[in-house]
């Protein structure tokens, strides 16, 4: 039996999408969990292959990030603490979590737009001081003041919508 | 080819066949070539190849003499036509519970066989004159006939019935017909009376019997937009005899009163598909690109025979390309056409039960792909079909194909669909609302904006009114099944 990670329904072993909400189950779709895009690479780090990331620790990986409006799921491994936003050229910090591969400049979210923290069971978000805010469920949060979130809460980045979800099996 | 060719090829068998497939054979190569049918120069001699053949092969102790003869055979025999398969897990997995297991199966043509001509067109067009088809969409059927009338090559048959209460004949079936007399016929078609299809369809078929070619192309295109009474059982019965004899039939549903799951079953019965407009200006387009893939057929027919293990259940298959079709589980499964160009794929779902793992390999299905290709000069053997997979104790974490993941990630949305239809008629409004707003969210993600927000009103309206609104039910569905088709599929 498998779990669904988005709404709990059981599925057979095997199955690849959730017959109920239709999420993906397992992961296989390589290019949408490279973090950083490619061209960057290679300016960054020369002579040196773009990452693959390793289908296993998808798999396990504790947290991750849907993207609402695209529904593509992107794995956080090893950390608990992890800051989300947008890579752009010439910047030296890059963001844990980079959207930039998704039009994220246009949707109004910063170079570094907040950090997510996993204490324990609690799941927190803190705006690092964004261009355009951060909404949870279209209620805008005070910059660098810690909030507590759930996996069922629509957090906004300016107008970019993601769910942070935790998986309680790992 | 060089010498004598081998009886085998003649016939279209693999050197181990069985006595009664090799009767079969002959028989179905004698209904093409007989001297009283055939048309093509040089048929009457393969005829006589046949008889020749035959008689060698059928008799055991001249079998096994001829046999002798016969330099070995080769070890993957050159064949126009392959077929693979992709498997959405390395390994079945050794446990208690019940499993799953996607197998993706494509029939691809050799390059070469794009320039074989493509077979002549036998087909009917069989149009609802019931009421309710006054006015524009008459107009543009009438519209849309005649107009195909005028794509017709000179190897075509064509004809066209109509029915309501009951059938007529309005053009007969016939090569190189008279433009000017057939139009006038179709101009003066008028509306009146119920919808009844068995007679209709009965009617059609008729016509296309006139000129059958056993594995030609033999096409009814039914375009209607209501419901049939009392006879939906007559008419599916029909629809298996028929595909038995080649004849398949294709569906066009007009507005929102026709049954989509009669006309589905009754087309994919057949190898067919089914489709709907709710804009009666969408009927052009579609029937002139419906025409346009059967004059692109090069295989007219691919059959796959199969049994599974006991344990194994094929729970679902659907055929992705060239037309996007849900298809019947019963052995044998009607694939349809191959078009130039483009490859047939089925994407089927197994259930594997615990029971059914009993050793550290389990062939989940075997059986074989029939091939109905008239432009051959032999018939196509059989492709040999077997899935299997080993049985392993250790969790493994696979990767399953991406084309695999890409055709489920657009059929669960689909399949959710049919959930949330399933439960709007048992009652259960508000799950089904649910899995309608999921769906939407999908929709979103994949760009499909348009059809999300139909599906969201949709979810609105099931949980206000306990019942799809008019045309969402149909517009949903075909929709959801619009993004299977091979333009959607991007690499």
């Amino acid at each position: 039996m498998i779990i669904c990670p988005n709404c709990r329904y059981e599925e057979v072993p095997g199955a690849l999408f959730c017959s109920d909400c239709g999420a993906q189950l397992v992961f296989s779709d390589v290019s949408s969990t490279t973090a950083l895009p490619e061209g960057q690479m290679k300016d960054d780090l020369p002579g040196t292959a773009p990452m693959q990331p390793n289908m296993t620790s998808t798999l396990r990986a504790r947290i991750m990030v849907h993207i609402i409006d695209n529904g593509k799921l992107i794995p956080v491994t090893d950390k608990t603490e992890f800051t989300i936003g947008r890579a752009s050229e010439g910047q030296p910090i890059t963001p844990d979590v980079d959207l930039g591969e998704f039009n994220a400049f246009d949707y109004g979210v910063s170079r570094l737009h907040i950090v997510v923290r996993l204490t324990g069971e609690k799941l927190s978000i803190m705006d690092l001081g964004s261009s355009n805010g951060t909404f949870i469920n279209a209620v805008r949060v005070p910059v660098n003041s810690e909030q507590s979130v759930t996996s069922a809460d629509i957090i906004s980045l300016g107008k970019f919508r993601i769910q942070i979800l935790v998986n309680r099996n790992s | 080819m060089g010498g004598k060719p081998d009886y085998y090829v003649i016939l279209g068998l693999v050197r181990s066949a069985s006595q009664d497939d090799i009767r079969r054979a002959y028989l179905k190569s004698v209904q093409r070539l007989h001297p009283d049918k055939n048309v093509n120069p040089g048929e009457t001699e393969m005829f006589l190849d046949v008889q020749q053949a035959y008689e060698v092969l059928a008799d055991p102790k001249r079998r096994s003499q001829y046999d002798a003869t016969l330099p070995p055979e080769p070890v993957k025999p050159k064949l126009p036509i392959s077929q693979s398969i992709l498997l959405s897990r390395k390994s079945l997995l050794q446990m208690k519970e019940q499993q799953m297991l996607y197998a993706l199966l494509q029939v691809t043509t050799d390059e070469t066989l794009a320039e074989n001509a493509a077979p002549p067109l036998n087909f009917c067009l069989l149009l609802d004159l019931s009421t309710s088809m006054k006015g524009e969409k008459l107009d543009v059927v009438k519209a849309t006939a005649i107009q195909l009338m005028q794509k017709l090559r000179p190897q075509d048959i064509f004809s066209v019935v109509t029915f309501s209460d009951r059938a007529e004949v309005i053009i007969p079936s016939s090569r190189n017909i008279d433009q000017r007399r057939a139009q006038s016929r179709i101009q003066m078609l008028n509306a009146s009376g119920g919808t009844e299809i068995l007679q209709g369809l009965q009617t059609a078929v008729e016509e296309i019997r006139q000129y059958l070619k056993p594995g030609g192309v033999n096409h009814i295109i039914l375009l209607t937009d209501g419901q049939t009474y009392g006879d939906e059982r007559g008419c599916l019965e029909l629809a298996q005899q028929i595909a038995e004899q080649s004849i398949s039939i294709s569906g066009l549903g007009i507005g929102n009163n026709w049954n989509d799951i009669f006309l589905d079953a009754l087309a994919s019965r057949t190898g067919g598909n089914c489709m709907y407009v709710n804009n009666p200006q969408d009927i052009q387009k579609l029937l002139t690109d419906k025409f346009d893939r059967l004059s692109q057929i090069i295989v007219e027919e691919v059959t796959l025979q199969f049994k599974t293990e006991p344990g194994v259940e094929m729970s679902y298959a659907f055929r992705l390309q060239p037309e996007a079709s849900p298809l019947p589980l019963e052995s044998p499964i009607r694939m349809g056409p191959i078009l130039k160009g483009k490859d047939l794929s089925i994407l089927i779902e197994f259930q594997v039960k615990s029971e059914a793992i009993k050793s550290d390999e389990l062939s989940l299905l075997s059986g074989q792909i029939n091939v109905t290709m008239s432009s051959s000069v032999h018939p196509i053997p059989p492709l040999m079909i077997n899935i299997s997979r080993p049985v392993s104790t250790d969790i493994t974490t696979d990767v399953p194909p991406p084309a695999i993941v890409h055709a489920l990630s657009r059929l669960t949305i689909y399949r959710i669909q049919e959930k949330a239809r399933q439960e709007v008629s048992s009652g259960d409004y508000d799950k089904a609302a649910e899995h309608l707003q999921r769906m939407a969210t999908h929709l979103l993600a994949q760009g499909e904006r348009a059809l999300a927000r139909t599906v969201l009103l949709e979810a609105e309206n099931i949980q206000k009114q306990k019942a799809f609104s008019e045309n969402g039910e149909k517009q949903i569905k075909f929709g959801t099944r619009a993004l299977l088709l091979p333009g959607e599929i991007k690499q």
